[in-house]
């Protein structure tokens, strides 16, 4: 009889190949996909997450000060635990590096929708001289009417400025302000609890600190909040 | 007759299992998670990157120097350095907690440290009451690869600075006829990191040189790492508290 395979038989012969090359091909892609699950589930539970300031996690809660808000009230750092605090050291003269690092923490507040009660921006003054509680006041709601200015005596400034790692000093400079103040213009961050958290040097964006607080604000709540 | 070879494919093509997804899924799955797993493990146990602990902010300042000029906490941004406390007119006799020889101990044996581009400093924060002549300073040190520097502010800025923010001990009352003879203090050093952040205390005037060069190797090799996979390794190494 004849020795040639009909068509029927050539499908036959070939199928158990195809299907283990597909198997090894679906199989490969399980893997990649269960690989691809395992890392993203690796970022979000385990491994630290990506924030944009530089992260501190100083086992020691910051120390309180007490200093007076632009509203006359007495305030503490401490009355904010329980909600993240961006505390900024500047002042309402200040020509440039303030007014542009305050419109970014605006952006981040803003950028956290419903979350944004959980954090509350908190600006020291470091010329108490020149700013008062209605130049403050005003300053403050030119940004945002929820953020708090707080100023104090000479002493109490400098109680809430040099444990913090804030350097100000005054400078003279020719024109009608008749002087500037050097200050350090880093952003600290301080968790619900009071822990300092992170930093953010000038020129990093609300978009970025706002991605940051989104994961610290999630922190205090409950899983299923 | 057909060939035996067909006969058997045919039976092969019936035997063959269909493709279990789920199966290959969890497998996957269950093996990444299981590496990961163990690797989080082993990361957190053999420790295999070390890092110094993240302590807090060193304190920000204004203050002068020894030729009276003025000098703030941002002079010293990006270099490492060691803070040390004494006064003016600290020596053996003074019975002294910090004396200069210690100062000039601790110097001496940073000029042999290999820190690469990084640069290493020491600051002397000096306790007395109300700043000293800069020509009166009885305090000196010699060193031709490490810069020294000595800081002066009046008491309330030591308050702050140095009681608050370094938490060092010391008493505002002078003991002795005159002022340069003696001012009680906890002997202390702390390294400040490049970027301001207090990464190691050592509560003695005479620490281990050994432990010294140790914490100085791990913050130059922790600065040197600049690659975004290096990066996620030492923020891993921080969280999992993989101190020396």
């Amino acid at each position: 009889m004849s020795d040639v395979t009909t068509p029927s038989e050539v499908e036959t012969t070939s199928n158990p190949t195809r299907k283990r090359i597909l198997q090894l091909i679906v199989g490969a892609l399980a893997l990649a996909l269960g690989l691809y699950v395992g890392w993203l589930g690796m970022r979000l539970f385990a491994a630290p997450p990506e924030f944009n300031g530089m992260v501190i996690q100083s086992p020691e809660q910051l120390s309180d000060f007490t200093l007076t808000a632009h509203t006359g009230e007495t305030v503490n750092l401490y009355d904010y635990r329980g909600q993240v605090v961006l505390l900024y050291y500047g002042y309402t003269f200040c020509p440039d590096i303030c007014p542009a690092t305050m419109a970014e923490l605006k952006t981040a507040r803003a950028s956290l929708g419903n979350q944004a009660d959980d954090v509350q921006v908190i600006m020291v003054t470091v010329d108490p001289e020149r700013d008062t509680a209605e130049k403050l006041a005003e300053y403050m709601a030119f940004f945002d009417p929820t953020f708090l200015g707080l100023t104090g005596t000479d002493e109490e400034i400098m109680a809430a400025t040099a444990p913090y790692g804030i350097f100000y000093q005054k400078q003279e400079v020719e024109g009608s302000s008749g002087y500037l103040m050097d200050h350090t213009a880093a952003v600290l961050v301080i968790d619900r609890e009071g822990y300092l958290r992170m930093l953010y040097p000038f020129g990093v964006t609300g978009e970025d600190i706002g991605s940051d607080l989104e994961i610290l604000v999630r922190e205090g709540q409950g899983l299923f909040n | 007759m057909l060939p035996v070879r067909n006969s058997s494919l045919v039976g092969s093509v019936e035997k063959t299992p269909s493709l279990d997804w789920r199966r290959i899924l969890t497998i996957s799955l269950y093996t990444f998670l299981t590496l990961a797993t163990v690797g989080i493990v082993s990361f957190a146990v053999f420790r295999p990157i070390l890092v110094l602990p993240r302590i807090r902010l060193s304190p920000g300042f204004v203050m002068s120097d020894q030729t009276g000029s003025p000098i703030t906490s941002e002079t010293f941004r990006g270099q490492l350095t060691f803070y040390t406390f004494s006064y003016s007119g600290c020596d053996e006799a003074s019975i002294c907690p910090q004396t200069t020889a210690d100062i000039q101990r601790l110097t001496t044996h940073l000029e042999t440290l290999e820190t690469g581009s990084l640069d290493i400093g020491v600051a002397t924060i000096l306790l007395n009451p109300n700043p000293v002549d800069p020509a009166d300073l009885s305090l000196t040190i010699e060193s031709d690869q490490v810069k020294w520097q000595a800081l002066q502010g009046d008491s309330l800025r030591n308050k702050y600075v140095v009681g608050q923010g370094f938490q060092v001990y010391y008493s505002e009352e002078v003991i002795g006829l005159s002022e340069s003879d003696r001012i009680p203090f906890a002997p202390r050093i702390v390294l400040v990191d490049g970027l301001g952040i207090i990464r190691a205390e050592y509560r003695s005037s005479q620490p281990d040189l050994a432990v010294i060069t140790r914490d100085v190797e791990l913050l130059v090799k922790e600065a040197e790492s600049s690659g975004r996979l290096s990066k996620i390794g030492y923020e891993a190494a921080h969280l999992f508290v993989c101190y020396p």
